[in-house]
Protein backbone atom coordinates (compact mmCIF):
# COMPACT_ATOMS: atom_id res chain seq x y z
CA UNK A 1 0.00 0.00 0.00
CA UNK A 2 2.76 2.43 0.95
CA UNK A 3 4.46 1.41 -2.26
CA UNK A 4 1.36 2.11 -4.31
CA UNK A 5 0.96 5.49 -2.63
CA UNK A 6 4.58 6.28 -3.37
CA UNK A 7 4.16 5.51 -7.07
CA UNK A 8 0.93 7.48 -7.16
CA UNK A 9 2.51 10.56 -5.59
CA UNK A 10 5.48 10.59 -7.91
CA UNK A 11 3.16 9.84 -10.84
CA UNK A 12 1.00 12.84 -10.06
CA UNK A 13 4.05 15.05 -9.68
CA UNK A 14 5.58 14.23 -13.06
CA UNK A 15 2.06 14.16 -14.49
CA UNK A 16 1.57 17.77 -13.42
CA UNK A 17 4.76 18.69 -15.28
CA UNK A 18 3.56 16.86 -18.39
CA UNK A 19 0.27 18.70 -18.01
CA UNK A 20 2.01 22.10 -17.98
CA UNK A 21 4.00 21.16 -21.07
CA UNK A 22 0.89 19.71 -22.73
CA UNK A 23 -1.04 22.94 -22.10
CA UNK A 24 1.63 24.77 -24.08
CA UNK A 25 1.13 22.42 -27.03
CA UNK A 26 -2.64 22.87 -26.85
CA UNK A 27 -2.57 26.67 -26.73
CA UNK A 28 -0.38 26.98 -29.82
CA UNK A 29 -2.27 24.24 -31.61
CA UNK A 30 -5.55 26.01 -30.95
CA UNK A 31 -4.38 29.33 -32.28
CA UNK A 32 -2.47 28.10 -35.31
CA UNK A 33 -3.06 24.35 -35.80
CA UNK A 34 0.68 24.02 -35.52
CA UNK A 35 2.23 21.40 -33.26
CA UNK A 36 5.13 23.33 -31.82
CA UNK A 37 7.97 20.86 -31.44
CA UNK A 38 10.07 23.58 -29.85
CA UNK A 39 7.81 23.38 -26.77
CA UNK A 40 10.30 21.07 -25.01
CA UNK A 41 13.04 23.62 -25.66
CA UNK A 42 11.04 26.25 -23.77
CA UNK A 43 11.02 23.84 -20.83
CA UNK A 44 14.76 23.28 -21.05
CA UNK A 45 15.47 27.01 -21.43
CA UNK A 46 13.44 27.78 -18.33
CA UNK A 47 15.42 25.35 -16.18
CA UNK A 48 18.84 26.10 -17.67
CA UNK A 49 18.19 29.84 -17.63
CA UNK A 50 17.35 29.78 -13.94
CA UNK A 51 20.39 27.63 -13.13
CA UNK A 52 22.72 30.05 -14.83
CA UNK A 53 21.08 33.19 -13.49
CA UNK A 54 21.40 31.73 -9.98
CA UNK A 55 25.02 30.79 -10.66
CA UNK A 56 25.52 34.44 -11.57
CA UNK A 57 24.43 35.29 -8.05
CA UNK A 58 20.73 36.05 -8.37
CA UNK A 59 18.32 34.61 -5.78
CA UNK A 60 15.70 32.14 -7.03
CA UNK A 61 12.90 34.63 -6.56
CA UNK A 62 14.55 36.95 -9.10
CA UNK A 63 16.13 34.34 -11.37
CA UNK A 64 12.86 32.48 -11.92
CA UNK A 65 10.73 35.34 -13.27
CA UNK A 66 13.67 36.65 -15.22
CA UNK A 67 14.21 33.26 -16.87
CA UNK A 68 10.49 33.04 -17.68
CA UNK A 69 10.64 36.48 -19.32
CA UNK A 70 13.65 35.46 -21.38
CA UNK A 71 11.88 32.31 -22.57
CA UNK A 72 8.70 34.26 -23.39
CA UNK A 73 10.90 36.54 -25.49
CA UNK A 74 12.34 33.47 -27.24
CA UNK A 75 8.78 32.27 -27.94
CA UNK A 76 7.82 35.64 -29.40
CA UNK A 77 10.96 35.72 -31.54
CA UNK A 78 10.25 32.20 -32.77
CA UNK A 79 6.76 33.28 -33.83
CA UNK A 80 7.96 36.53 -35.39
CA UNK A 81 11.00 35.23 -37.26
CA UNK A 82 10.13 31.66 -38.10
CA UNK A 83 6.38 31.09 -37.99
CA UNK A 84 4.87 34.39 -39.13
CA UNK A 85 6.91 34.81 -42.34
CA UNK A 86 5.69 31.33 -43.34
CA UNK A 87 2.11 32.04 -42.30
CA UNK A 88 0.67 31.07 -45.66
CA UNK A 89 2.64 27.83 -45.83
CA UNK A 90 1.03 24.51 -44.99
CA UNK A 91 0.75 23.35 -41.41
CA UNK A 92 3.28 20.60 -42.12
CA UNK A 93 5.83 23.20 -43.22
CA UNK A 94 5.23 25.17 -40.03
CA UNK A 95 5.72 22.04 -37.93
CA UNK A 96 9.01 21.35 -39.68
CA UNK A 97 10.05 24.93 -38.94
CA UNK A 98 9.41 24.35 -35.23
CA UNK A 99 11.51 21.18 -35.35
CA UNK A 100 14.30 23.18 -36.95
CA UNK A 101 13.97 25.85 -34.29
CA UNK A 102 14.16 23.27 -31.52
CA UNK A 103 17.37 21.79 -32.94
CA UNK A 104 18.81 25.30 -33.21
CA UNK A 105 17.90 26.26 -29.64
CA UNK A 106 19.25 23.00 -28.23
CA UNK A 107 22.48 23.40 -30.19
CA UNK A 108 22.89 27.00 -29.08
CA UNK A 109 22.52 26.02 -25.42
CA UNK A 110 24.89 23.07 -25.80
CA UNK A 111 27.56 25.31 -27.28
CA UNK A 112 27.18 28.20 -24.83
CA UNK A 113 26.21 26.52 -21.55
CA UNK A 114 27.68 23.06 -22.01
CA UNK A 115 26.44 19.49 -21.77
CA UNK A 116 26.45 19.00 -18.00
CA UNK A 117 23.53 18.13 -15.79
CA UNK A 118 22.44 20.92 -13.46
CA UNK A 119 20.24 20.94 -10.44
CA UNK A 120 18.24 23.64 -8.75
CA UNK A 121 17.69 23.49 -5.00
CA UNK A 122 14.16 22.54 -3.91
CA UNK A 123 12.12 25.70 -3.33
CA UNK A 124 11.31 24.73 0.27
CA UNK A 125 14.23 22.52 1.03
CA UNK A 126 14.84 18.91 0.07
CA UNK A 127 13.53 17.15 3.18
CA UNK A 128 10.60 14.94 2.06
CA UNK A 129 7.27 14.82 3.89
CA UNK A 130 6.16 11.35 5.01
CA UNK A 131 2.53 10.39 4.32
CA UNK A 132 1.32 6.87 5.10
CA UNK A 133 4.80 5.45 4.63
CA UNK A 134 5.35 7.24 1.32
CA UNK A 135 7.74 10.13 0.86
CA UNK A 136 6.33 13.24 -0.77
CA UNK A 137 8.90 15.66 -2.09
CA UNK A 138 8.24 19.23 -1.03
CA UNK A 139 8.84 20.30 -4.60
CA UNK A 140 5.82 18.18 -5.63
CA UNK A 141 3.57 20.55 -3.73
CA UNK A 142 5.02 23.50 -5.61
CA UNK A 143 4.48 21.72 -8.91
CA UNK A 144 0.90 20.69 -8.20
CA UNK A 145 0.10 24.09 -6.72
CA UNK A 146 1.53 25.82 -9.78
CA UNK A 147 -0.59 23.62 -12.08
CA UNK A 148 -3.74 24.56 -10.15
CA UNK A 149 -2.90 28.27 -10.33
CA UNK A 150 -2.10 28.04 -14.04
CA UNK A 151 -5.34 26.20 -14.83
CA UNK A 152 -7.38 28.72 -12.86
CA UNK A 153 -5.53 31.59 -14.54
CA UNK A 154 -6.07 30.18 -18.02
CA UNK A 155 -9.73 29.59 -17.30
CA UNK A 156 -10.12 33.19 -16.21
CA UNK A 157 -8.22 34.40 -19.29
CA UNK A 158 -10.37 32.48 -21.76
CA UNK A 159 -13.71 32.97 -19.98
CA UNK A 160 -13.45 36.55 -18.82
CA UNK A 161 -11.10 38.59 -20.98
CA UNK A 162 -11.76 39.96 -24.43
CA UNK A 163 -8.29 38.92 -25.59
CA UNK A 164 -8.89 35.37 -24.36
CA UNK A 165 -12.17 35.20 -26.23
CA UNK A 166 -10.47 36.59 -29.33
CA UNK A 167 -7.99 33.70 -29.10
CA UNK A 168 -10.88 31.21 -28.94
CA UNK A 169 -12.66 32.91 -31.84
CA UNK A 170 -9.51 32.85 -33.97
CA UNK A 171 -9.00 29.22 -33.18
CA UNK A 172 -12.55 28.40 -34.22
CA UNK A 173 -12.73 30.50 -37.39
CA UNK A 174 -9.76 32.54 -38.49
CA UNK A 175 -11.51 34.31 -41.37
CA UNK A 176 -14.49 35.35 -39.26
CA UNK A 177 -12.06 36.56 -36.60
CA UNK A 178 -10.36 38.81 -39.13
CA UNK A 179 -13.76 40.06 -40.27
CA UNK A 180 -14.53 41.38 -36.78
CA UNK A 181 -11.17 43.11 -36.66
CA UNK A 182 -9.06 40.65 -34.66
CA UNK A 183 -5.39 40.83 -35.67
CA UNK A 184 -4.46 37.19 -36.15
CA UNK A 185 -0.76 38.11 -35.87
CA UNK A 186 -1.35 39.41 -32.36
CA UNK A 187 -3.25 36.27 -31.38
CA UNK A 188 -0.39 34.08 -32.62
CA UNK A 189 2.12 36.13 -30.66
CA UNK A 190 0.02 35.89 -27.51
CA UNK A 191 -0.23 32.12 -27.91
CA UNK A 192 3.48 31.60 -28.45
CA UNK A 193 4.33 33.89 -25.56
CA UNK A 194 1.89 32.16 -23.24
CA UNK A 195 3.07 28.67 -24.22
CA UNK A 196 6.70 29.64 -23.84
CA UNK A 197 6.01 31.03 -20.38
CA UNK A 198 4.18 27.87 -19.31
CA UNK A 199 6.97 25.70 -20.69
CA UNK A 200 9.60 27.73 -18.84
CA UNK A 201 7.63 27.47 -15.61
CA UNK A 202 7.45 23.69 -16.00
CA UNK A 203 11.18 23.50 -16.63
CA UNK A 204 12.02 25.53 -13.55
CA UNK A 205 9.66 23.65 -11.24
CA UNK A 206 10.94 20.26 -12.30
CA UNK A 207 14.65 21.08 -12.24
CA UNK A 208 15.04 20.29 -8.51
CA UNK A 209 13.59 16.80 -9.11
CA UNK A 210 14.62 15.66 -12.56
CA UNK A 211 17.73 17.85 -13.00
CA UNK A 212 18.16 19.82 -16.19
CA UNK A 213 20.44 19.63 -19.19
CA UNK A 214 20.59 21.05 -22.71
CA UNK A 215 18.70 18.11 -24.20
CA UNK A 216 16.10 17.50 -21.50
CA UNK A 217 13.50 19.19 -23.69
CA UNK A 218 13.38 16.30 -26.14
CA UNK A 219 11.90 13.85 -23.66
CA UNK A 220 9.79 16.38 -21.73
CA UNK A 221 8.45 17.79 -24.99
CA UNK A 222 7.52 14.32 -26.13
CA UNK A 223 5.77 13.53 -22.86
CA UNK A 224 3.89 16.82 -22.96
CA UNK A 225 2.87 16.07 -26.53
CA UNK A 226 1.64 12.63 -25.45
CA UNK A 227 -0.36 14.28 -22.64
CA UNK A 228 -1.90 16.76 -25.08
CA UNK A 229 -2.95 14.19 -27.64
CA UNK A 230 -4.14 11.74 -24.99
CA UNK A 231 -6.44 14.46 -23.66
CA UNK A 232 -7.39 15.60 -27.15
CA UNK A 233 -5.19 18.21 -28.85
CA UNK A 234 -6.51 21.68 -28.24
CA UNK A 235 -8.45 20.80 -25.12
CA UNK A 236 -6.94 22.51 -22.08
CA UNK A 237 -8.76 20.27 -19.63
CA UNK A 238 -7.70 17.29 -21.73
CA UNK A 239 -4.02 18.23 -21.56
CA UNK A 240 -4.19 18.36 -17.77
CA UNK A 241 -6.04 15.06 -17.47
CA UNK A 242 -3.78 13.48 -20.11
CA UNK A 243 -0.68 14.64 -18.28
CA UNK A 244 -1.76 13.24 -14.91
CA UNK A 245 -2.89 9.94 -16.46
CA UNK A 246 0.39 9.60 -18.34
CA UNK A 247 2.45 10.43 -15.27
CA UNK A 248 0.63 7.90 -13.10
CA UNK A 249 0.78 5.11 -15.70
CA UNK A 250 4.47 5.77 -16.16
CA UNK A 251 5.16 5.67 -12.45
CA UNK A 252 3.19 2.43 -12.04
CA UNK A 253 4.90 0.82 -15.02
CA UNK A 254 8.29 1.85 -13.69
CA UNK A 255 7.47 0.71 -10.16
CA UNK A 256 5.68 -2.58 -10.76
CA UNK A 257 7.19 -3.70 -14.05
CA UNK A 258 10.56 -2.16 -14.77
CA UNK A 259 11.86 1.35 -14.99
CA UNK A 260 13.16 0.37 -18.42
CA UNK A 261 9.56 0.64 -19.67
CA UNK A 262 8.93 4.08 -18.25
CA UNK A 263 9.63 6.09 -21.38
CA UNK A 264 8.01 3.50 -23.62
CA UNK A 265 4.63 4.30 -22.05
CA UNK A 266 4.51 7.71 -23.72
CA UNK A 267 5.34 6.26 -27.14
CA UNK A 268 2.73 3.54 -26.79
CA UNK A 269 0.15 6.16 -25.81
CA UNK A 270 1.04 8.44 -28.72
CA UNK A 271 0.75 5.58 -31.22
CA UNK A 272 -2.34 4.11 -29.60
CA UNK A 273 -4.18 7.43 -29.56
CA UNK A 274 -3.22 8.30 -33.12
CA UNK A 275 -4.39 4.90 -34.38
CA UNK A 276 -7.48 4.21 -32.33
CA UNK A 277 -8.71 7.44 -30.79
CA UNK A 278 -7.57 10.39 -32.91
CA UNK A 279 -9.55 12.95 -30.95
CA UNK A 280 -8.21 11.77 -27.59
CA UNK A 281 -10.21 11.69 -24.39
CA UNK A 282 -11.69 15.20 -24.50
CA UNK A 283 -10.94 16.54 -27.99
CA UNK A 284 -13.59 17.79 -30.40
CA UNK A 285 -14.83 14.88 -32.48
CA UNK A 286 -13.87 15.00 -36.11
CA UNK A 287 -11.45 17.88 -35.67
CA UNK A 288 -8.70 17.86 -38.22
CA UNK A 289 -5.55 16.07 -37.25
CA UNK A 290 -2.04 16.47 -38.46
CA UNK B 1 -8.69 58.36 -60.73
CA UNK B 2 -10.30 60.86 -58.39
CA UNK B 3 -13.21 59.82 -56.24
CA UNK B 4 -16.52 61.56 -56.82
CA UNK B 5 -17.96 63.25 -53.77
CA UNK B 6 -20.38 61.01 -51.90
CA UNK B 7 -18.68 57.82 -53.06
CA UNK B 8 -17.88 55.57 -50.09
CA UNK B 9 -16.43 52.56 -51.85
CA UNK B 10 -14.82 52.60 -55.26
CA UNK B 11 -13.42 49.50 -56.92
CA UNK B 12 -11.43 49.81 -60.16
CA UNK B 13 -10.03 47.06 -62.36
CA UNK B 14 -10.13 44.60 -59.47
CA UNK B 15 -8.78 41.11 -60.11
CA UNK B 16 -8.31 38.19 -57.74
CA UNK B 17 -7.01 34.66 -58.16
CA UNK B 18 -7.21 31.31 -56.40
CA UNK B 19 -3.91 29.83 -57.54
CA UNK B 20 -4.21 29.91 -61.31
CA UNK B 21 -8.00 30.28 -61.34
CA UNK B 22 -8.98 33.89 -61.91
CA UNK B 23 -12.19 34.58 -59.96
CA UNK B 24 -12.42 38.35 -60.56
CA UNK B 25 -11.54 39.62 -64.02
CA UNK B 26 -11.29 43.38 -63.68
CA UNK B 27 -14.28 44.78 -61.82
CA UNK B 28 -15.33 48.40 -61.61
CA UNK B 29 -18.01 49.43 -59.19
CA UNK B 30 -18.88 52.22 -56.80
CA UNK B 31 -21.12 52.49 -53.77
CA UNK B 32 -22.42 55.90 -52.78
CA UNK B 33 -22.88 56.96 -49.19
CA UNK B 34 -26.29 55.90 -47.82
CA UNK B 35 -27.00 53.72 -50.83
CA UNK B 36 -28.29 50.13 -50.87
CA UNK B 37 -26.48 48.39 -53.67
CA UNK B 38 -27.38 44.87 -54.75
CA UNK B 39 -25.08 42.51 -56.63
CA UNK B 40 -26.68 39.45 -58.17
CA UNK B 41 -25.14 36.55 -60.02
CA UNK B 42 -25.25 32.80 -60.42
CA UNK B 43 -23.29 30.18 -58.46
CA UNK B 44 -19.57 30.66 -58.84
CA UNK B 45 -19.86 34.11 -60.46
CA UNK B 46 -17.39 35.52 -57.94
CA UNK B 47 -19.71 37.34 -55.55
CA UNK B 48 -18.18 35.94 -52.37
CA UNK B 49 -14.68 36.46 -53.74
CA UNK B 50 -15.50 40.13 -54.38
CA UNK B 51 -16.75 40.71 -50.84
CA UNK B 52 -13.79 38.83 -49.35
CA UNK B 53 -11.41 40.94 -51.41
CA UNK B 54 -13.12 44.14 -50.27
CA UNK B 55 -12.80 42.99 -46.66
CA UNK B 56 -9.19 41.97 -47.16
CA UNK B 57 -9.40 38.27 -46.34
CA UNK B 58 -8.70 37.43 -49.99
CA UNK B 59 -5.82 39.22 -51.73
CA UNK B 60 -6.39 41.40 -54.78
CA UNK B 61 -4.02 40.48 -57.60
CA UNK B 62 -4.63 43.76 -59.41
CA UNK B 63 -6.72 46.92 -59.44
CA UNK B 64 -7.55 49.18 -56.54
CA UNK B 65 -10.08 49.46 -53.75
CA UNK B 66 -10.70 52.90 -52.31
CA UNK B 67 -12.77 53.46 -49.20
CA UNK B 68 -13.74 56.92 -47.96
CA UNK B 69 -11.08 58.37 -50.21
CA UNK B 70 -8.25 56.07 -49.04
CA UNK B 71 -6.52 53.35 -51.00
CA UNK B 72 -7.08 50.21 -48.94
CA UNK B 73 -6.09 47.63 -51.57
CA UNK B 74 -3.20 46.25 -49.50
CA UNK B 75 -4.52 47.04 -46.05
CA UNK B 76 -4.93 44.25 -43.47
CA UNK B 77 -8.45 42.98 -42.88
CA UNK B 78 -8.60 44.07 -39.25
CA UNK B 79 -7.62 47.63 -40.18
CA UNK B 80 -10.41 47.79 -42.74
CA UNK B 81 -12.87 46.89 -39.99
CA UNK B 82 -11.45 49.75 -37.95
CA UNK B 83 -12.05 52.08 -40.92
CA UNK B 84 -15.69 51.01 -41.02
CA UNK B 85 -16.11 47.99 -43.30
CA UNK B 86 -17.99 45.10 -41.67
CA UNK B 87 -19.11 41.90 -43.34
CA UNK B 88 -21.79 39.32 -42.70
CA UNK B 89 -20.05 36.41 -44.40
CA UNK B 90 -21.61 33.68 -46.49
CA UNK B 91 -22.72 30.79 -44.29
CA UNK B 92 -22.86 33.15 -41.26
CA UNK B 93 -19.57 31.94 -39.72
CA UNK B 94 -20.58 32.63 -36.14
CA UNK B 95 -18.13 31.57 -33.42
CA UNK B 96 -19.95 28.34 -32.58
CA UNK B 97 -18.43 27.44 -29.21
CA UNK B 98 -18.76 31.00 -27.86
CA UNK B 99 -21.97 32.35 -26.39
CA UNK B 100 -24.30 34.62 -28.35
CA UNK B 101 -23.28 37.54 -26.18
CA UNK B 102 -19.57 36.83 -26.66
CA UNK B 103 -20.11 36.77 -30.41
CA UNK B 104 -21.68 40.22 -30.22
CA UNK B 105 -18.98 41.46 -27.89
CA UNK B 106 -16.30 40.33 -30.35
CA UNK B 107 -18.17 42.15 -33.11
CA UNK B 108 -17.17 45.32 -31.26
CA UNK B 109 -13.51 44.26 -31.07
CA UNK B 110 -12.36 47.45 -32.81
CA UNK B 111 -14.52 49.74 -30.70
CA UNK B 112 -14.02 51.31 -27.28
CA UNK B 113 -15.11 48.94 -24.51
CA UNK B 114 -17.30 51.64 -23.01
CA UNK B 115 -19.72 51.46 -25.97
CA UNK B 116 -20.16 47.71 -25.93
CA UNK B 117 -22.89 47.23 -23.33
CA UNK B 118 -25.12 49.89 -24.87
CA UNK B 119 -24.61 48.57 -28.41
CA UNK B 120 -25.42 45.02 -27.35
CA UNK B 121 -28.75 46.25 -25.99
CA UNK B 122 -29.39 47.96 -29.33
CA UNK B 123 -28.87 44.63 -31.12
CA UNK B 124 -31.09 42.81 -28.60
CA UNK B 125 -33.83 45.35 -29.28
CA UNK B 126 -33.48 44.61 -32.99
CA UNK B 127 -33.41 40.80 -32.53
CA UNK B 128 -35.12 39.96 -29.21
CA UNK B 129 -34.55 36.23 -29.71
CA UNK B 130 -30.81 36.82 -29.32
CA UNK B 131 -31.39 38.27 -25.88
CA UNK B 132 -33.30 35.16 -24.84
CA UNK B 133 -30.40 33.00 -26.06
CA UNK B 134 -27.61 35.28 -24.90
CA UNK B 135 -25.85 32.59 -22.83
CA UNK B 136 -26.26 29.74 -25.34
CA UNK B 137 -23.34 28.69 -27.55
CA UNK B 138 -23.88 30.29 -30.97
CA UNK B 139 -23.51 26.91 -32.64
CA UNK B 140 -26.74 25.67 -31.07
CA UNK B 141 -28.90 28.39 -32.69
CA UNK B 142 -31.10 27.69 -35.71
CA UNK B 143 -30.01 28.92 -39.15
CA UNK B 144 -32.21 32.00 -38.97
CA UNK B 145 -31.03 32.89 -35.49
CA UNK B 146 -27.41 32.47 -36.57
CA UNK B 147 -28.07 34.83 -39.46
CA UNK B 148 -29.43 37.42 -37.04
CA UNK B 149 -26.42 36.91 -34.82
CA UNK B 150 -24.04 37.31 -37.77
CA UNK B 151 -25.81 40.57 -38.67
CA UNK B 152 -25.78 41.73 -35.07
CA UNK B 153 -22.09 40.91 -34.79
CA UNK B 154 -21.29 42.96 -37.89
CA UNK B 155 -23.43 45.88 -36.67
CA UNK B 156 -21.56 45.90 -33.36
CA UNK B 157 -18.63 47.39 -35.31
CA UNK B 158 -20.91 50.36 -36.15
CA UNK B 159 -19.87 50.06 -39.79
CA UNK B 160 -19.99 52.79 -42.38
CA UNK B 161 -20.33 50.09 -45.01
CA UNK B 162 -22.08 46.79 -44.36
CA UNK B 163 -21.30 43.90 -46.72
CA UNK B 164 -23.93 41.16 -46.72
CA UNK B 165 -23.18 37.85 -48.45
CA UNK B 166 -26.38 35.94 -49.22
CA UNK B 167 -28.14 36.64 -45.92
CA UNK B 168 -31.24 34.75 -47.09
CA UNK B 169 -29.42 31.57 -48.04
CA UNK B 170 -31.05 28.42 -46.70
CA UNK B 171 -33.75 30.24 -44.72
CA UNK B 172 -37.51 29.61 -44.66
CA UNK B 173 -39.59 32.26 -46.52
CA UNK B 174 -40.85 33.87 -43.32
CA UNK B 175 -37.30 34.35 -42.05
CA UNK B 176 -36.17 35.65 -45.44
CA UNK B 177 -38.87 38.31 -45.18
CA UNK B 178 -37.69 39.20 -41.69
CA UNK B 179 -34.07 39.51 -42.77
CA UNK B 180 -35.00 41.73 -45.71
CA UNK B 181 -37.18 43.89 -43.46
CA UNK B 182 -34.16 44.35 -41.21
CA UNK B 183 -31.98 45.33 -44.17
CA UNK B 184 -34.55 47.94 -45.17
CA UNK B 185 -34.59 49.34 -41.65
CA UNK B 186 -30.80 49.56 -41.57
CA UNK B 187 -30.85 51.46 -44.83
CA UNK B 188 -33.51 53.82 -43.49
CA UNK B 189 -31.22 54.44 -40.52
CA UNK B 190 -28.54 55.59 -42.95
CA UNK B 191 -26.20 52.58 -43.22
CA UNK B 192 -24.56 52.07 -46.59
CA UNK B 193 -25.22 48.49 -47.65
CA UNK B 194 -23.68 46.25 -50.28
CA UNK B 195 -25.98 43.25 -50.60
CA UNK B 196 -24.95 40.13 -52.49
CA UNK B 197 -27.76 37.71 -53.32
CA UNK B 198 -28.78 34.82 -55.50
CA UNK B 199 -32.34 35.77 -54.57
CA UNK B 200 -32.33 38.48 -57.26
CA UNK B 201 -36.03 39.30 -56.97
CA UNK B 202 -35.87 40.15 -53.28
CA UNK B 203 -32.53 41.93 -53.49
CA UNK B 204 -33.33 44.11 -56.50
CA UNK B 205 -36.74 45.07 -55.08
CA UNK B 206 -35.18 46.82 -52.11
CA UNK B 207 -32.03 48.10 -53.84
CA UNK B 208 -31.36 51.62 -55.10
CA UNK B 209 -29.05 50.24 -57.75
CA UNK B 210 -27.92 46.81 -58.84
CA UNK B 211 -25.07 45.08 -60.64
CA UNK B 212 -25.13 41.73 -62.41
CA UNK B 213 -21.96 39.65 -62.11
CA UNK B 214 -21.12 36.82 -64.50
CA UNK B 215 -17.90 34.77 -64.26
CA UNK B 216 -15.91 37.51 -62.63
CA UNK B 217 -17.19 40.42 -64.73
CA UNK B 218 -19.92 43.03 -64.27
CA UNK B 219 -22.22 42.61 -67.25
CA UNK B 220 -25.09 44.95 -66.33
CA UNK B 221 -25.76 47.83 -64.01
CA UNK B 222 -28.84 49.95 -63.50
CA UNK B 223 -31.35 51.07 -60.91
CA UNK B 224 -33.03 48.27 -58.93
CA UNK B 225 -36.45 48.63 -60.64
CA UNK B 226 -34.86 48.87 -64.09
CA UNK B 227 -32.92 45.66 -63.57
CA UNK B 228 -36.06 43.91 -62.35
CA UNK B 229 -37.70 44.89 -65.62
CA UNK B 230 -34.69 43.95 -67.74
CA UNK B 231 -35.40 41.02 -70.11
CA UNK B 232 -31.98 39.47 -69.69
CA UNK B 233 -32.20 39.62 -65.90
CA UNK B 234 -35.74 38.25 -65.93
CA UNK B 235 -34.68 35.31 -68.00
CA UNK B 236 -31.42 34.47 -66.26
CA UNK B 237 -32.13 35.33 -62.63
CA UNK B 238 -35.83 35.69 -62.02
CA UNK B 239 -37.00 32.55 -63.79
CA UNK B 240 -39.65 34.46 -65.69
N1 LIG C 1 -11.08 28.60 -51.98
C1 LIG C 1 -11.18 28.49 -53.32
N2 LIG C 1 -10.22 27.85 -54.02
C2 LIG C 1 -10.30 27.74 -55.37
N3 LIG C 1 -11.28 28.26 -56.11
C3 LIG C 1 -12.26 28.91 -55.47
C4 LIG C 1 -12.26 29.06 -54.05
N4 LIG C 1 -13.36 29.75 -53.69
C5 LIG C 1 -14.01 30.02 -54.84
N5 LIG C 1 -13.36 29.51 -55.91
C6 LIG C 1 -13.76 29.64 -57.31
O1 LIG C 1 -13.87 31.01 -57.62
C7 LIG C 1 -15.03 31.24 -58.40
C8 LIG C 1 -15.91 32.25 -57.69
O2 LIG C 1 -16.40 31.71 -56.47
P1 LIG C 1 -17.28 32.52 -55.44
O3 LIG C 1 -17.39 31.70 -54.22
O4 LIG C 1 -16.72 33.87 -55.31
O5 LIG C 1 -18.66 32.57 -56.19
P2 LIG C 1 -20.08 33.03 -55.66
O6 LIG C 1 -20.60 33.94 -56.71
O7 LIG C 1 -19.99 33.55 -54.30
O8 LIG C 1 -20.90 31.69 -55.69
P3 LIG C 1 -22.11 31.19 -54.74
O9 LIG C 1 -23.33 31.83 -55.26
O10 LIG C 1 -22.12 29.73 -54.94
O11 LIG C 1 -21.78 31.60 -53.35
C9 LIG C 1 -15.70 29.89 -58.60
O12 LIG C 1 -15.31 29.40 -59.87
C10 LIG C 1 -15.15 29.03 -57.52
O13 LIG C 1 -15.06 27.71 -57.94
MG1 LIG D 1 -20.87 33.04 -52.56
Amino acid sequence: MAEFLQFLLSGITVGAIYALVGLGFSIIYNASHVINFAQGEFVMLGGMGTVFLMAAGLPLIVAMPLAICVVVAVGLILEKLAVEPARDATVVTLIIITIGASIFIRGAVEVTLGKDFHRLPGFSGDEPILIGGAALQRQSLWIIGALIVVVAGLKWFFDHTRLGKAVLATSHNRIAAQLVGIEVRTILLVSFGLSAGLGALAGILTAPITLTKYDIGIMLGLKGFAAAILGGLGSGFGAVAGGIVLGVIEAMAAGYVSSAYKDAVAFVIILGVLFFMPSGLFGAKGAERV
Amino acid sequence: MTTRPGTLLEVTGLTSHYGRIQALKGLDLAVAEGELLALVGANGAGKTTLLRTISGVQPASGGTIRFAGRDITRMRAAERVRLGIAQVPEGRQVFGPLSVEDNLMLGAYTRPRSDVAEDIERIYAMFPILKQKRREPAGTLSGGQQQMLAMGRALMARPKLLLLDEPSMGLAPLLVAEIFATIRKLKAAGTTIFLVEQNAQAALSIADRGYVLETGRIVLQDSGPALLANERVKEAYLGI
